[in-house]
C-alpha cells in the first residue's frame, strides 16, 4: 500500500480538532445559588459584545450567504498564477563523470549542480521529471516523478561515477525517451558544444548547463613502468592545461609497502607538457605517482601502475584446423597464423597453441596443446566429466562427443575425463594439453568451444594475480571460479574496505573510483587497478545556455492553480457550521 | 422544632424593655398602651379647651366653671393600640439555611416585642400557597407566635417576590417590616416600592444577605442554578469574574437604597454571620428602629 499525496496528511488534524472540541468542553459542576441575578450580567458582558451578539443572531443568514457567495466564487473557477519550468516533460542529464569535480576550492561543479537541481525542483510544479545519469550504460534515477520529496532525496543521492559521459551515446538514448510533448532537456555537465545537440525535433529544447569560470588543471596524462632486470624505469607525461605557470611536486609511492621512492620538484610551464623519465627504481609490484600542485581538480593528480607481463598475442600453428583460429577470432582474441617451424624459435612471448608434443618442453610462452603429433589415437567411448576449474567457468562440456583420444601425458593433472580416459590434462607449467584432435570431436560445433579457448587464454596469458587495468565501471568478463564452492569474490579499496560481491558467473564491472582494488575468495587474492580514462583528465569548462524551438528561449512559464478544491472545502465547512447552528437552536428559530 | 432551638433561651426577657419605635400616626381603632395624638380616655391630661355645644357635657371641668364661671372641658391624652405588620419574603432565594433562620428569628422576635406590648401583629408569608395570615394583639400571643414561625417550612415560592407582595400586606398598618433577600432586578422592586407609602407611613425593608452571597466560595467552572427561576449559568469563577460579581451586587443595593430612600423607606442589612443579639441590640438599636 501507498499514498500518492503524503502532504495531505495534515488533514489529519480535522478530526482531531473536532476530537479536542469533545474532550475540552467544559464541565460545570452544578452550583445551586441563591440568585444568578449578579452572575447572568457577569456572564453576558464577558461573552458578548452586543455587535457579536447581532452577529449570533443572525449567524445563520450569514453563513448561508457566505457559502452561497462561495459557490458562486467556485463556479467563477479561481485560480492563481504560478512560475513552474517550462515543458510537459522535463529531462535531467546529469553528467558524472569525474571531471564534474573539477571546481573552486569550496564547491565542484557537480555540488554546485546538485544545488542548481534542488532549486529547480522547487520549480516544477507537479510536473513530472526525469532524472538520468550519463555513462556507458544510463541510468534511469527517476521516471516521470512528481513526487518532489522522492525528487529531491534523488538529487541528494547524486554521487559522481568517475566513468567517461559518452554524450553523444546519452542523447540518442533521451531522444528515445521523448514522447510527443513539449520536453526540456536538461544537461548538467561541464562543457558541451551546441553542435553536438540534436535540434532536428522541433518539440525538444535543451537547456544546458555548463561549468563556468577558468579553472586550472595539471594533470598526470601518462604514467607507465617497465621492469628492466631488477629495476623499474618509469615515465611521466605530466600537463598543465592552465595559462599560468605552475610548479609542485612529483612523488611515486611504491605501491607494496607505500614508501617513497622517488620526488622531485617539478615546474610546468603555461599550457605545456612536462616529461619525465625515471631510471633504476627499486623493485615493486606498482607504482603510484602522486602530482602534489595546487589546481581545481584534485582526481587526475594520481595515477597509478602495475607491472604485469601481460601478453596478448596467440600464436596458432597453422597446422591446426581452421576451426580453432576461428573460435579465437569469435571471442575477438588477436590471433597470428605461424608455420609449425617457426613456432620454436618465436621472439615474442604469447601463446602457442599448436599440436607438436615437443613445444611442450622447448617454448618458454604458455602452450595449448590440441592433439598429439607423436601418438597415435585410440577409440573411446562415454560421457565427458569435467574437473572443478576456472577454464570451465563458462564452458559446459556436458553434450561433447568424443570419438578418439591419445595417450595421456603421465603425471600431468587431468581437468577432463571420457570415462576414465583422460581428455583434458595440466601441466605443471600451466599449460593445457587437449588430448583429441579438433576433427575427432564434435566440441567445436558447441559455443562452448571458443569459450573454453577464451578462458584458457585469459588464464594463460595473464599473471593470476592480476587482474589488470579497468577504467571506471567498466564491464568485463573475467573467468572466476571460487576455491570453495560458496565463496564468492569480494571486492576491497586499498584501505581494505568492503565495497561490493561479484556474484560467481556474472559479468565483472569495476568500481567507479579510481585507486588500487583488491579482489578476494578464501585465501586467493588478485589485483587490479581503476584509471580515469585519458578523457577525463583534461577539464572543459562551457557557458550555460539554452536553445530550443518549444518554448521559445523561456524556461519558466506561467501556470494556473485551480483554486476550486479550497473553495469547496471552505463551503462544506460552512455547511457544516450551518448544521451545528440548527442544531443548536432547534428547528423553529 | 420549637422556640428554644429557634432563639436563644432568655432572649424574650431580654427583649421584654425593648419597643418600637416609631414616629408613625396611624394607629388603630382599639385602644393600647402606646400614646395616640387624639385625645381620649386615658389617665395623662392634656390641656382645657372652651366647650361648644355638642360637646360631651360629661367632660365639663366643673371646678373651673365654678371659678371662672365659664364652661371648659378637660381633655386627656389618648392611648392607642400600634398595628405591625411583618412581611416575609417566602421565595426560594430565601431557602439558604442561615438566611432563612435568621429571618425565622428576626420576624418571631419583632413579633415578641409588637406583642409584649399589647399590639396588634400581623404575620404573612409571601407565598404562592395561600397560608392563613397570623393576625393577634396581646402578649398571651407570644407563644402562639413564635411557634407559628418556627413551624414554617422552608420557602417554596417561586414567584417574584415583589410581584405577589402587595396582596399579602394589611392596610393602615403603624409599621410595616419587610423581611427579604432583595435579590430581585431593580425594575420590580421599584415596582413594589411605589405602591408601599399607601400602606403605611413607617415602612422598614430588613435585607437579610447570606455570607455566601457577599463571597462566593465556590471556584472552578460551575453552572450555577437560580433557585427560583431554574436559569442556568456557566461560569468560571476567576478573580475577574468575582471583582465583576462583587462590583453588581453593590451597585444592586446601593440602587435599592436610593430606591427606598425616595419612598421614605428605612432599610436595614443584615447579615447571617451576625448574631441576633448583634442585630438586634446594636444595628436596630442604631437605626432607632428600636428602644
Amino acid at each position: 500500500m501507498g499514498f500518492g499525496q503524503l502532504g495531505f496528511l495534515w488533514a489529519f488534524f480535522i478530526p482531531f480538532i473536532v476530537l479536542l472540541y469533545y474532550f475540552f468542553r467544559k464541565k460545570y459542576r452544578d452550583q445551586p445559588i441563591s440568585s444568578t441575578l449578579f452572575w447572568e450580567t457577569v456572564m453576558k458582558e464577558t461573552k458578548v459584545s452586543p455587535y457579536l451578539q447581532y452577529l449570533q443572531r443572525n449567524a445563520l443568514f450569514y453563513l448561508q450567504m457566505l457559502a452561497l457567495i462561495l459557490l458562486a466564487l467556485a463556479l467563477l473557477q479561481p485560480y492563481i498564477k504560478s512560475r513552474a519550468l517550462a515543458g510537459e516533460q522535463i529531462i535531467w542529464m546529469v553528467d558524472t563523470s569525474a571531471s564534474m569535480l573539477a571546481g573552486s576550492k569550496n564547491e565542484s561543479i557537480f555540488e554546485q549542480h546538485k544545488r542548481d537541481m534542488l532549486e529547480l525542483s522547487k520549480q516544477l510544479e507537479g510536473k513530472p521529471v526525469t532524472i538520468l545519469t550519463m555513462g556507458e550504460e544510463p541510468t534511469i534515477l527517476l521516471r516521470e516523478e512528481s513526487n518532489l520529496s522522492k525528487i529531491q532525496s534523488a538529487i541528494n543521492k547524486l554521487e559522481v561515477e568517475y566513468e567517461q559521459e559518452h554524450l553523444p551515446k546519452m542523447l540518442d538514448f533521451t531522444q528515445s525517451l521523448v514522447k510527443g510533448e513539449d520536453t526540456v532537456v536538461y544537461l548538467f555537465t561541464d562543457n558541451v558544444d551546441r553542435t553536438e545537440l540534436p535540434l532536428e525535433n522541433e518539440r525538444l529544447s535543451w537547456v544546458v548547463k555548463g561549468s563556468e569560470g577558468p579553472l586550472e588543471n595539471v594533470s598526470i596524462f601518462r604514467f607507465g613502468a617497465n621492469k628492466n632486470h631488477q629495476t623499474i624505469s618509469a615515465l611521466a607525461q605530466l600537463v598543465n592545461d592552465s595559462s599560468m605557470e605552475k610548479t609542485g611536486r612529483f612523488l611515486i609511492h611504491s605501491i607494496d609497502d607505500n614508501e617513497l621512492v622517488y620526488s622531485e620538484p617539478v615546474s610546468i610551464p603555461a599550457k605545456d607538457t612536462l616529461s619525465l623519465s625515471m631510471k633504476e627504481l627499486p623493485l615493486a609490484s606498482g607504482l603510484k605517482a602522486i602530482l602534489q600542485i595546487d589546481d581545481d581538480y584534485q582526481i587526475d593528480n594520481e595515477s597509478t601502475v602495475l607491472l604485469q607481463s601481460h601478453t596478448s598475442q596467440t600464436f596458432v600453428d597453422n597446422q591446426l584446423h581452421q576451426l580453432v583460429t576461428a573460435a579465437f577470432q569469435a571471442m575477438s582474441i588477436p590471433v597470428s597464423s605461424v608455420p609449425s617451424e617457426q613456432l620454436s624459435d618465436l621472439s615474442k612471448e604469447g601463446l602457442i597453441v599448436t599440436n607438436q608434443t615437443s613445444l611442450l618442453e622447448t617454448a618458454t610462452s604458455p602452450v595449448l596443446l590440441i592433439g598429439r603429433n607423436d601418438e597415435i589415437a585410440h577409440e573411446v567411448n562415454g560421457v565427458v566429466m569435467t574437473e572443478r576449474d576456472d577454464v570451465f567457468a563458462y564452458a559446459s562440456l556436458d553434450d561433447i562427443y568424443v570419438s578418439s583420444l591419445y595417450p595421456p601425458f603421465v603425471n600431468y593433472e587431468t581437468i577432463a575425463r571420457v570415462n576414465e580416459d583422460p581428455f583434458i590434462q595440466r601441466n605443471q607449467k600451466g599449460d593445457l594439453i587437449v588430448l583429441a584432435d579438433v576433427q575427432m570431436t564434435d566440441w567445436p560445433l558447441y559455443p562452448s568451444f571458443p569459450l573454453f579457448l577464451w578462458s584458457t587464454a585469459e588464464q594463460m596469458t595473464t599473471n593470476s594475480d592480476y587482474l589488470g587495468i579497468f577504467s571506471p565501471k567498466e564491464k568485463k568478463s573475467i573467468s572466476l571460479v571460487a576455491d570453495e564452492e560458496d565463496a564468492e569474490w569480494e571486492v576491497f579499496s586499498e584501505e581494505n574496505e568492503y565495497i561490493f560481491s561479484v556474484q560467481q558467473g556474472s559479468q565483472f564491472t569495476a568500481p567507479a573510483k579510481p585507486g588500487i582494488y583488491s579482489l578476494r575468495a578464501g585465501d586467493v587474492e588478485k589485483q587490479f587497478v581503476v584509471l580515469l580514462e585519458q578523457k577525463e583528465k583534461e577539464i572543459r569548462t562551457g557557458s550555460s545556455y539554452s536553445i530550443g524551438t518549444s518554448t521559445k528561449e523561456t524556461l519558466s512559464e506561467t501556470i494556473q492553480t485551480s483554486l476550486v478544491p479550497w473553495f469547496l472545502l471552505l463551503i462544506i465547512l460552512l455547511l457544516l457550521a450551518e448544521w451545528e447552528v440548527q442544531r443548536r437552536r432547534g428547528l423553529t428559530n | 422544632m420549637n422556640t428554644s432551638s429557634l432563639l436563644p433561651e432568655d432572649w424574650s426577657s431580654k427583649i421584654g424593655r425593648l419597643q418600637i419605635a416609631t414616629k408613625s400616626k396611624l394607629r388603630g381603632q382599639h385602644k393600647g398602651s402606646h400614646r395616640s395624638m387624639r385625645f381620649g380616655s386615658s389617665l395623662d391630661f392634656s390641656d382645657f379647651r372652651e366647650y361648644y355645644p355638642g360637646d360631651d357635657v360629661r367632660q365639663i371641668d366643673w371646678n373651673v366653671f365654678a371659678r371662672t364661671d365659664k364652661y371648659f372641658i378637660k381633655r386627656f391624652l389618648d392611648e392607642q393600640e400600634m398595628r405591625v405588620h411583618i412581611v416575609l419574603d417566602g421565595s426560594k432565594s430565601m431557602k439558604n439555611d442561615k438566611k432563612w433562620t435568621l429571618a425565622k428569628q428576626l420576624a418571631s422576635s419583632i413579633g415578641q416585642l409588637v406583642l409584649g406590648r399589647d399590639d396588634r401583629l400581623s404575620f404573612a408569608l409571601v407565598s404562592e400557597e395561600k397560608t392563613i395570615p397570623f393576625r393577634k394583639k396581646g402578649a398571651v400571643y407570644r407563644k402562639a407566635f413564635s411557634s407559628h414561625v418556627s413551624k414554617l417550612s422552608n420557602p417554596t415560592s417561586t414567584q417574584m417576590f415583589t410581584s405577589i407582595t402587595p396582596q399579602h400586606i394589611a392596610k393602615d398598618c403603624t409599621v410595616l417590616f419587610i423581611l427579604t433577600d432583595g435579590l430581585e432586578p431593580i425594575e420590580e422592586w421599584e415596582k413594589m416600592l411605589r405602591k408601599m407609602p399607601k400602606f403605611s407611613q413607617d415602612i422598614r425593608l430588613l435585607l437579610i444577605q447570606s455570607s455566601e452571597d457577599i463571597n462566593p466560595s465556590f471556584t472552578g467552572d460551575l453552572q450555577l442554578i437560580d433557585s427560583e427561576t431554574e436559569q442556568r449559568v456557566n461560569v468560571s469563577v476567576s478573580q475577574t469574574i468575582l471583582d465583576e460579581y462583587e462590583k453588581k451586587r453593590i451597585q444592586h443595593f446601593k440602587e435599592l437604597d436610593s430606591l427606598c430612600r425616595r419612598y421614605g423607606i428605612h432599610t436595614l442589612k443584615v447579615e447571617t454571620k451576625d448574631d441576633i443579639s448583634h442585630i438586634f441590640f446594636h444595628q436596630m438599636i442604631r437605626a432607632n428602629w428600636i428602644n
